[in-house]
């Protein structure tokens, strides 16, 4: 069918576009049904987790699989509240989950209030203040994000050893700072460049200084992509794993490192594992569909704007 | 204003030239300080035939990833940008597995690959009367099931910048060349495409970094194995450095590899950099 035909006003047109209209129909059809495949086959995983962690040890481990099981709470109880049931095959293997997720919240969160303290200042400056070396300074930060992170880790294991931050809070926060401070440094710049400048520059003439205009102008208008960039880099702390695992032991124990270590040598706590998984998940799903507007320039390091 | 942020990553700057002094020198983790050994490790490296192999398999593991990926992306981005109704839902649902903590969605994926008719996959294989596979313990297949996880785990976040690109191409532009006579695939290929080149390479950016550096995902489910089938340069930089307690071997390794990233992510951001400019 020829669109170059169409000529408003006509009388064929009202016919054709009908059936254009069908046309159309017929392809968002054909689209819901691709997307709801596409989507079933991406969200399986996550189903079948759910399922797994509902299921008793004994249960797990049939072949072939159960699709129909009586489901149990034992893995959750296990991993939420440190009750493990007496029959439960997986009792010997005992991982500290709601301590792990308190060391979770410690570091990322710890990790993330440093970073944001600190990643603003320079974000604002690189914003704001037309100073030559400003890409220089720009392009160090981002270095980090090219660096694999074992050229720091290694390094980081022999000097923590040395001056005891070996396995502490302190110095989880402070290895962290490897992908907070860039990831806010360069989100946040792209929210500072992005306010009016005259409103800076009346507000210099009147006298503020550059913390104050900080304070006053930028960090009010910049506030759902503070928040926003600060979920992000909270959430890209909970998700790492080498840093914990490599720098700390069992008092620095974060979640996401706690849930591998149901896979031992001889057998995989499947149901114990996938509970965790869930446990591990759900808090980032729930912050992250509050930062969904500012999603895609807090991944991109503010290289996308939406 | 600088100043206080750039103290910390100045002194992680120091970190990691006090790793890349290390590498000059033989440390062990379990003997400690052997003494200084000038370039030996390097040329250790060029020599090491694992090295080289774990190279070959992180080249593969990020070409076909990306590979796949950038198209797969492509045909979601547009699905996403058609008015369908619903179509928030579908974007919210888009962004699930990049929440998902990589080693966690490997662990996922390991209980959906186990091996047996108690495994997800081998049990529909095995429904369907098909031979059942080993997936992630099979040496033919296991890169193959790994970049399957790493497509699922960042496909979104790729979707997510071409999506956002799409959004910001003027409606009229496209109206415009429908007028003209243009069906929706010229469309597509001669407006829709050109005008996200510059989103495809800032996706490229992460990916084609974070793709050099994958770990996590192996980590959790094959450890390199079966046999050196996905020993990638990270795991393998990590083995020599830890269990294996060469921590100045380790570090050539990933100096290495920060060279080949560093090379890599420079010439993409002076792209990125002039694509903005323009």
């Amino acid at each position: 069918m020829q669109n170059s035909a169409i000529s408003p006003g006509t009388q064929p047109m009202i016919i054709r576009e009908s059936a254009q209209q069908k046309r159309e129909r017929r392809f968002h059809f054909l689209l819901h049904v691709a997307l709801i495949i596409y989507f079933f086959i991406t969200l399986i995983p996550f189903a079948w987790t759910f399922l797994t962690s509902l299921k008793s040890s004994r249960d797990v481990a049939a072949a072939p699989l159960k699709i129909f099981f009586s489901p149990t709470l034992d893995n959750y109880r296990a991993v939420l509240f440190n009750q493990y049931s007496a029959d439960s095959a997986m009792a010997r293997v005992r991982v500290d989950i709601p301590g792990a997720f308190l060391n979770s919240m410690i570091i990322a969160g710890g990790a993330t209030i440093l970073a944001m303290l600190l990643g603003n200042l320079a974000a604002f400056a690189l914003a704001r203040y037309k100073m030559p070396e400003r890409e220089v300074y720009a392009f160090f930060f981002l270095a980090f994000r090219f660096a694999p992170v074992f050229v720091f880790i290694i390094p980081m294991f022999i000097i923590y050893q040395q001056v005891h931050l070996y396995n502490t809070y302190l110095g989880m926060i402070l290895i962290f700072q490897v992908i907070a401070i860039p990831l806010i440094v360069w989100t946040m710049r792209s929210f500072y460049e992005s306010i009016p400048a005259e409103l800076f520059d009346s507000a210099s003439i009147d006298g503020a200084t550059r913390v104050q205009q900080l304070r006053q102008i930028a960090l009010p208008l910049a506030a759902p992509g503070l928040a926003a960039t600060a979920v992000l880099t909270f959430i890209a702390c909970w998700n790492n794993f080498v840093f914990p695992f490599l720098l700390g032991a069992k008092q620095t124990q974060t979640i996401t490192l706690a849930t591998i270590t149901f896979i031992g040598y001889e057998e995989v706590a499947w149901g114990m594992m996938t509970a965790a998984a869930i446990v591990t998940i759900v808090p980032e799903l729930i912050l992250a569909m509050f930062v969904q507007k500012h999603i895609v320039r807090g991944l991109t390091y503010g290289a996308v704007k939406e | 204003m600088m100043l206080p942020a750039l103290i910390i990553p100045i002194f992680l700057a120091l970190v990691f030239l006090f790793g890349v002094y290390l590498t000059f020198r033989n440390r062990r983790l379990n003997r400690g300080d052997l003494g200084f050994v000038g370039l030996d490790n390097y040329a250790k490296l060029l020599q090491d035939e694992k090295f080289w192999h774990s190279m070959s398999l992180t080249v593969q593991f990020t070409v076909i990833d990306i590979a796949f990926e950038l198209v797969l992306a492509t045909i979601l981005a547009v699905a996403l940008t058609q008015p369908l109704r619903g179509v928030r839902f579908y974007r919210a649902l888009l962004i699930i597995p990049l929440m998902t903590p990589p080693v966690v969605g490997s662990l996922v994926w390991k209980v959906l690959y186990r091996s047996g008719n108690g495994g997800f996959f081998n049990w529909i294989l095995w429904k369907l009367g098909l031979p059942m596979q080993g997936f992630i313990g099979d040496p033919t297949q296991a890169l193959a099931s790994l970049i399957v996880i790493n497509i699922w785990l960042f496909l979104p976040f790729v979707a997510i910048i071409l999506l956002a690109g799409l959004q910001t191409l003027p409606q009229e532009q496209i109206d415009a060349a429908h007028v003209d006579g243009a069906n929706n695939w010229r469309v597509f290929w001669e407006i829709k495409l050109p005008y996200l080149i510059p989103f495809y390479i800032v996706a490229m950016f992460f990916r084609v970094i974070d793709s050099l550096n994958v770990f996590d995902i192996i980590y959790g489910t094959t450890k390199g194995g079966p046999g050196d089938t996905t020993r990638v340069v990270a795991v393998n930089g990590y083995e020599n450095a830890f269990p294996f307690f060469n921590i100045s071997y380790g570090g050539a390794i990933f100096v290495a590899l920060w060279v080949l990233c560093m090379v890599v992510g420079s010439l993409m951001y002076m792209v990125v950099k002039r694509s903005q400019a323009a």
